[in-house]
Formats: structure tokens, C-alpha cells, sequence
């Protein structure tokens, strides 16, 4: 059963096919559109063109054109001039001859024979270990003449404020019955000292002994160390295995024997260890003055990306124990280019002791009562591009 | 139970005061120096001590030769002998360390000087002087008096290297061209020098053009570009019997700009072909090509890295002259260089950390260093034109050339220390360009 819809459909498809096979109301005429002229050249004429030849052309009259009027005044009458002198005909110049090629140089390379040892006896005396310098009287630095240090007049010795206890040393025998000898100080002087003051300073000098940078507050000592008392609890006579043996307590005993062992060695070690570290201002003056003599300009590029820790000893007068030098730790580089950057700081530490023709270090007095060892880091990665 | 933990505990305080008292002992910090002074280091080299008659001169020659190689590297001052306190008595006699300390010498030099016949005997210590010590070993050379001057440098090369903990230059030599005559007719010749400007000798005639001779690896060979026939080729020449050929390129209009390989037996070149420059690779042997780049941007100037795997070199892709790294076998280049300015002849430092190159900034040229990776650029130099560096085989020294302005300007060569100090003129007879250094002497 078909719908109504149906034939309404059918009936528009098929009123649609028919228009479009009439045409109804199309328009057939084509849009308008421009038309440009082009010039024919004929055959006779191209091949003209190309053979340069031109092709005829209407003859006509060609307009004269009007030239424009150019009032010239007349020229001056040329001025006769001096003919110039010939010069002689220059000389043949002989033609150089052609620069020939050089001839080979002698470019072999000179032979060369290295050895690696050391020249033999007879020509190279061995120096394995080269004697003192003051042995083979090496002329040393020159030390000033040292002054008459006499005092204008004599001074009497003053009386002794307290006498002094004389310093007994004991023989190290268990024979307590042989006589023990007594080192005593002899404090009595009876004649007036040669030289009665430590120098004699004229206006024109300065103290050599001046300290060349201001001291740093030092810093506060420390606190002693508590020393705990040991507790002995009392022994607890009720205990039955126990009570033959005091109980103490293990912690309290232990602390008891370090606290003990730690006061029983008074003896100081080599380094000295009295007088506590340094403060900052202290330590930064010290790398001041070795900075002045630590030059890295002849180390290699490698060398200069290399951090060296030293180690050394200096003692009270600030000299450098030269023996003591050690390094600890390098990093950043090999281990030759960690030699060579602990060459060029053992080199400064040693050099600058001496730098501007003082006699060591600058030191605080309470802190270096004896040799005390001392680390420096050396980092020359900052310089490398300076 | 709990009594074992007591004990353990006590044990533990009992450690305590020790661990203490060991850091008490340990060394005074000071903590870390960081500045310092550059300085040269001060040497003395009394006169070398003739061991037999008729050696005076040559002993003064050899020590004079020793000594200002040492100086001239700007890392070494050597302290005059009037200076001296004292002089060794002989050679190997015991060292007065506290004369030398006294002047602030801290190396000390001593040698000696036999001459005999057509042979001449060197031999010579080194001592650290404020450690009174011997740095290494006494050595001992043997040549022929002809080559006292090889015998001095080689002296001077222990030195070095004890000293500074690198491998010493002064035993190398130098190709370059020589140049004479005024500027817009002037003779180029390529000629071969000591390092120091000694011993210069020519190993082409003048009759045509010369540019940029390039050292094998082993200094027995150069690569040079001439243009006999009209064109640019590469030649190469045999050093000691300056026997050349033309190297077999890919086919071209222009050859140019050759470098050899690590091994020596290959050659990276420019080649120009229809007017696009690229860079190629020949086999020496088989004659055998490679394209290593191919873009429509004049690329030139390849360098190979120290290992053979890399080559520098430049090229202006980018618009403006710039330097680019790439594999040796080609492929993607990586752009190394972006400063202002423009950039060129890169060369590979033989320690393969630094590449150094032309750089043309503000009408002024200079000589820089960088790392390969482009980073931390240095320029060493500035002048009217400076160009062409090339590495000492040690990588610390570059020489270049410098041209001065003006119609009757000249090309010089000089040289400089790689943190830019110590600029000087090497001393040829000649002007001369195009400097490249061969390796160190066996």
C-alpha cells in the first residue's frame, strides 16, 4: 500500500528530471569575453629578423630635428709649446733570468742520540745527595754587622723578684742511693753584661722586627673539657655472688678511664697542640702572606684545574720545618699535574718565609709555644683565565 | 641484656674522647687559597761548562739557545749571571742552594759541553732549588755539531716539561710561505722553518702562487695549494726531497684548503664545482673520494679532531661565516660558534679540548680559542688582520700571521700563549703567512 507521500515524491523527481532535459529557462548565449589582436609575422619576415636584415619599411619623410644652436667662442690660438727633449733611448736592461727552482735542501734531520741516564763517572760526577750548603762555603745572605749593644752606663742588676726554684732533674735509675747531680740555674752575675740592651736603634733606622700585619683578636680559649667524677655506687652487701665484687657501673668506668688517660699524658706531641686553633683573621693572614708567593704562571693548563692540600710544620719563630712538607689530597687533575701544583706551593710556603728579607712567619705568639703542623688547600682554578 | 647494651655504650664513651683528642692533633686548617700571582718563574742557566778545548763557543751557543727558548715561552725569567752569587765549580759539583735562594732563582740549569771532531756531547742537570733538590735525573745528548741547535732545544724541551708538566715545542718546526716583494706583486715561496725562525729554507721556487701549506702528522710531508696550472690544486711534497705531485681530488674547477688525516693517509680538501664549495675526503693511496658535505653554502677550511673521529670547519649556512663540528664520515653538522662577528679557519687543538679559529669583528680580526663545544671563547689577539692559526704540538702556543695596513704592509708571523700572554714575532728573514706547525722531533 502506497502513502500519499509517496506519489507526491514521485511526482516532483519526475517534474525535476524533465526541466533539466528542457532546459526551461537556461540561458545558452556564452559570457562576453575580451578579444586582443596580436600581430601576425609572416615567415619571410622572422627569418629576416634573424639574419639581422631588416624588413622593409613604408618609406616616409623623416622630420629633421632642430638641433639646438651652441654659441662657441672662438678658441684661443694654441700656444706653441717647447718640444720636449727626447731622452737617449734607455740602455738594454738585461732580462733577468728565470729564478730556477731551489736545489733540495739538506732537510735530514741531524741524528740525535739520547740517553736517559745520567753521563758516566768520569765526566758526570754522581750527586746523589749534594753536601750543606755552609760545608761547601756557599757565601750566605749577607747579616747585617750587629750593633754595639753596650749601654752608656752601668746599670746595676736588678734584685730577683722571687727566686727561682731550681729546676731538679732526676736521674732515670732505680739506684735511689747514688748521688743525684742538680742542675741549678745561676742566677748571680757580678760583673756588668757586655750588652746590656738588645739594640741600638739610631734615628735613621726602623725596628726590623716590626710585625708587618696588625694582629687579629685572637680567639677565646676554650672551655675545658668537664671531666665527669666517677660514681662508684656503693656495693650492695645484700647481693649474694655479687657482693664479693664492687658493682660499677660500666658507662661510669668507662668514662672514668678515658677521663683518666686522656689528663694522664701531659706530654704534648710533635705538632704541639697547646694554644687551640686560629681564628679566622689569624688564618687569613697567614694565606696572605704565602699568596704573595705562590705563582702558577709556569704551570701547565692542566695543572692550574688542580686543588693541592699541604700539609707542613712550622715552628714558634715561624720558620718552615723544609721536611715536614706532605700532600694529603689532591683532586681535579693527575697525579704528575698534582706534582707539579705541589711544587708551586711548597715553592711559595718555602720562598715566603724569607719574602721581603724577613726571618719567617708572622705569628700569635700563644697560639705557636711550639711546632705545630698546618694545612693549606691550594686552588689555582681562578687564575687559570687571568 | 640490658648489661650488654650498657657495656657497648660505655665502650662507645670510652672511643669518644679518644677520636677527640686524634682530631686535636691533626694539622691547623687554613682552608683554601685561591688567588695568587702570575709570575714567571725565575731560572738561572750559568753558561754551559766546555769539557774539552775548542767547546767554548759552541758550550756559549748551546747555553744561550737553551736559555732563550726557556724565556721566550713567557713562563721562565731568567735571572742575569751578574746576579750570580756563585757559579757551580764544575758540572755535577755540589749545588750552594742558599746562592741561588738568595737571588730567588728557583730553578737552576747546569750543563756541560764536549766537542769533538764533527760530535758534540751535551749534557746538563735541573734542580729545584728551594726544595734542594735534583728534578730528575742528568741527561746527556750526542750529535753531530751541525745540529747543536736541535741538541739546545732538546735541552730546553726537559726543562720545559720538568718544570711545567707538559710536553715541551721547541724541537718542532714550521711550514709557512714566504713572502717578499710589495704587496700586489708579491713572491710567495713555501718555506720550512725551526720554531724560533732559524733555519729557513725554501722549498718551492716563486714562479707561481702558494697558499696555505698544512705538516703531516709526521712531518715528513706538506700539502700546499698552487696554482701552476691556472687553477688552485693541492700538491704534496716530500720534505726531504722536495719531490711534489698534485693530489688526485674529486673532479673540480678549485682544490683547496687541504688538511691530512691523524694517520696521514687520507686528505680532507675543498673542492669548488659549478660554484658550490663543499668538503671531500681522498684516499692518498687508492685515490678514492668521499663527499662529506653537500649544501648550496661555501663550506672550507675541514680540520680533523686529535682522534680522527670529528672535523671542524666552517661554512656559512646560516647566513653569516660560522663554525660547525661533524662526524668524519659526514652527516649532520653541529653549529659550534654564535658570537657576533664572522668566523673561520678553525683548527683542533692537539689535545682535542680547544678549537682555534680567525674571528673578524668590527672591521678588526683576531685569534680565539673555544671549546668544542662552543663555550668559554677567548680571543687572544686583535689587529688589522690576524688569520691562519695553528697549534703548537704541545697545544699551549698558537702562531699566526699578522698583516699590517697600508699599501706597503707586511705579513708577519707571531706567536702566542694560549691565556693570551706572551705575544711575539717570530724572527723570519722574510714576511711570511700561512704558518702550520709540524709535530715534535723524534
Amino acid at each position: 500500500m502506497r502513502s500519499v507521500g509517496t506519489y507526491i515524491s514521485g511526482a516532483g523527481h519526475a517534474g525535476l528530471v524533465v526541466w533539466m532535459v528542457v532546459g526551461w529557462g537556461m540561458d545558452a548565449e556564452p559570457l562576453p569575453f575580451e578579444v586582443t589582436e596580436v600581430s601576425v609575422v609572416s615567415g619571410e619576415e622572422f627569418a629576416a629578423l634573424t639574419q639581422g636584415v631588416q624588413p622593409d619599411q613604408p618609406v616616409g619623410s623623416v622630420p629633421e630635428l632642430e638641433q639646438p644652436v651652441i654659441e662657441e667662442p672662438e678658441p684661443p690660438a694654441p700656444v706653441v709649446e717647447t718640444p720636449p727633449e727626447v731622452a737617449p733611448p734607455p740602455e738594454p736592461i738585461e732580462t733577468p733570468a728565470p729564478e730556477a727552482p731551489p736545489e733540495a735542501p739538506d732537510l735530514t734531520v741531524p741524528e740525535t742520540v739520547v740517553t736517559d741516564v745520567a753521563p758516566a763517572v768520569p765526566d758526570t760526577p754522581t750527586i746523589v745527595a749534594p753536601p750543606p750548603s755552609a760545608e761547601i762555603g756557599s757565601s750566605l745572605r749577607p747579616v747585617p754587622r750587629p750593633a754595639p749593644r753596650v749601654a752608656p752606663e752601668i746599670v746595676a742588676q736588678p734584685e730577683p723578684d722571687a727566686t727561682v726554684a731550681p729546676e731538679v732533674t732526676q736521674a732515670a735509675t732505680e739506684n735511689t742511693e747514688a748521688p743525684v747531680e742538680e742542675d741549678v740555674d745561676v742566677a748571680e752575675e757580678t760583673t756588668a753584661p757586655e750588652e746590656a740592651a738588645d739594640e741600638i736603634v739610631t734615628e735613621a733606622e726602623t725596628p726590623a722586627f716590626a710585625p708587618e700585619i696588625s694582629s687579629r683578636p685572637q680567639t677565646r680559649p676554650s672551655r675545658p673539657t668537664p671531666v665527669a667524677e666517677p660514681e662508684v655506687e656503693v656495693a650492695d652487701n645484700t647481693g649474694g655472688e655479687s657482693a664479693a665484687e664492687p658493682d660499677v657501673d660500666p658507662v661510669a668506668a668507662a668514662l672514668a678511664e678515658a677521663a683518666a688517660s686522656a689528663s694522664a699524658d701531659p706530654t704534648p706531641s710533635v705538632q704541639g697542640l697547646q694554644g687551640g686553633d686560629l681564628s679566622d683573621g689569624q688564618k687569613a693572614d697567614l694565606r696572605r702572606e704565602i699568596r704573595n708567593c705562590w705563582s702558577v704562571g709556569s704551570a701547565s693548563t692542566a695543572a692550574l684545574n688542580t686543588i693541592v692540600t699541604v700539609e707542613w710544620v712550622i715552628n714558634p719563630n715561624g720558620s718552615i720545618d723544609g721536611g715536614s712538607f706532605e700532600m694529603v689530597a689532591f683532586e681535579g687533575g693527575s697525579r704528575a699535574d698534582a706534582d707539579v701544583a705541589y711544587r708551586m706551593a711548597r715553592s711559595a710556603i718555602s720562598r715566603c718565609q724569607n719574602d721581603g728579607g724577613r726571618s719567617g712567619y708572622t705569628l700569635p705568639a700563644d697560639q705557636f709555644q711550639e711546632p705545630r703542623r698546618l694545612r693549606l688547600s691550594f686552588d689555582p682554578s681562578e687564575m687559570r683565565l687571568r | 641484656m640490658l648489661r650488654l647494651m650498657r657495656l657497648i655504650f660505655a665502650s662507645f664513651l670510652a672511643l669518644a674522647p679518644l677520636s677527640v683528642a686524634q682530631a686535636q692533633e691533626a694539622a691547623i686548617d687554613l682552608g683554601t687559597l685561591r688567588e695568587g700571582v702570575i709570575e714567571a718563574l725565575p731560572f738561572a742557566l750559568p753558561s754551559f761548562q766546555p769539557e774539552v778545548g775548542g767547546s767554548e763557543q759552541m758550550a756559549a751557543d748551546i747555553s744561550r739557545v737553551v736559555a732563550e727558548d726557556l724565556a721566550g715561552t713567557g713562563l721562565f725569567r731568567q735571572i742575569p749571571s751578574s746576579a750570580f752569587i756563585s757559579t757551580p765549580a764544575g758540572f755535577g759539583s755540589p749545588v750552594a742552594y742558599a746562592d741561588w735562594r738568595a737571588i730567588n732563582a728557583q730553578a737552576l740549569v747546569t750543563g756541560a759541553v764536549a766537542v769533538n771532531g764533527n760530535q758534540v756531547t751535551v749534557k746538563f742537570r735541573l734542580y729545584d732549588v728551594f726544595s734542594g733538590a735534583e728534578m730528575g735525573d742528568g741527561l746527556q745528548f750526542a750529535g753531530t755539531t751541525d745540529g747543536w741547535r736541535r741538541m739546545a732545544h732538546k735541552v730546553a724541551d726537559v726543562v720545559y716539561s720538568r718544570i711545567t708538566g707538559e710536553a715541551g715545542y721547541f724541537d718542532s718546526r714550521v711550514v709557512y710561505i714566504a713572502e717578499t716583494g710589495p704587496k700586489d706583486d708579491r713572491a710567495k715561496r713555501v718555506a720550512i722553518m725551526d720554531f724560533d725562525g732559524a733555519n729557513v729554507q725554501f722549498l718551492t721556487d716563486s714562479s707561481a702562487i702558494v697558499l696555505a701549506p698544512r705538516f703531516s702528522p709526521t712531518g715528513d710531508r706538506v700539502l700546499y695549494t698552487s696554482y701552476e696550472s691556472g687553477f688552485p690544486r693541492i700538491n704534496v711534497l716530500n720534505v726531504a726531497t722536495v719531490q711534489r705531485q698534485q693530489l688526485q681530488t674529486a673532479p673540480g674547477d678549485m682544490a683547496f684548503s687541504p688538511r691530512f688525516s691523524l694517520d696521514g693517509r687520507q686528505v680532507i680538501y675543498s673542492l669548488t664545482n659549478g660554484g658550490n664549495t663543499d668538503i671531500y675526503r681522498s684516499d692518498l693511496a687508492s685515490g678514492q673520494f668521499t663527499r662529506l658535505t653537500n649544501t648550496p653554502a661555501i663550506e672550507t677550511a675541514p680540520s680533523f679532531s686529535p682522534d680522527g673521529s670529528q672535523i671542524v670547519f666552517e661554512s656559512d649556512r646560516s647566513g653569516t661565516q660560522q663554525l660547525y663540528i661533524m662526524s668524519a664520515n659526514g652527516g649532520e653538522p653541529q653549529r659550534i660558534s654564535f658570537g657576533n662577528g664572522r668566523y673561520g679557519t678553525p683548527v683542533w687543538s692537539p689535545r682535542g679540548d680547544l678549537v682555534a679559529f680567525t674571528k673578524q669583528q668590527d672591521g678588526r680580526f683576531h685569534i680565539g680559542v673555544m671549546r668544542t663545544d662552543g663555550s668559554e671563547e677567548r680571543l687572544l689577539t686583535a689587529s688589522f688582520l690576524d688569520e691562519g692559526p695553528t697549534w703548537a704540538p704541545n697545544g699551549r702556543v698558537i702562531m699566526f700571521a699578522r698583516e699590517t695596513q697600508g699599501a706597503d704592509g707586511t705579513s708577519s708571523l707571531y706567536s702566542v700563549d694560549i691565556t693570551g700572554r706572551n705575544l711575539r714575532r717570530v724572527g723570519t728573514p722574510q714576511g711570511g703567512s700561512d704558518p702550520s706547525w709540524g709535530p715534535l722531533q723524534p
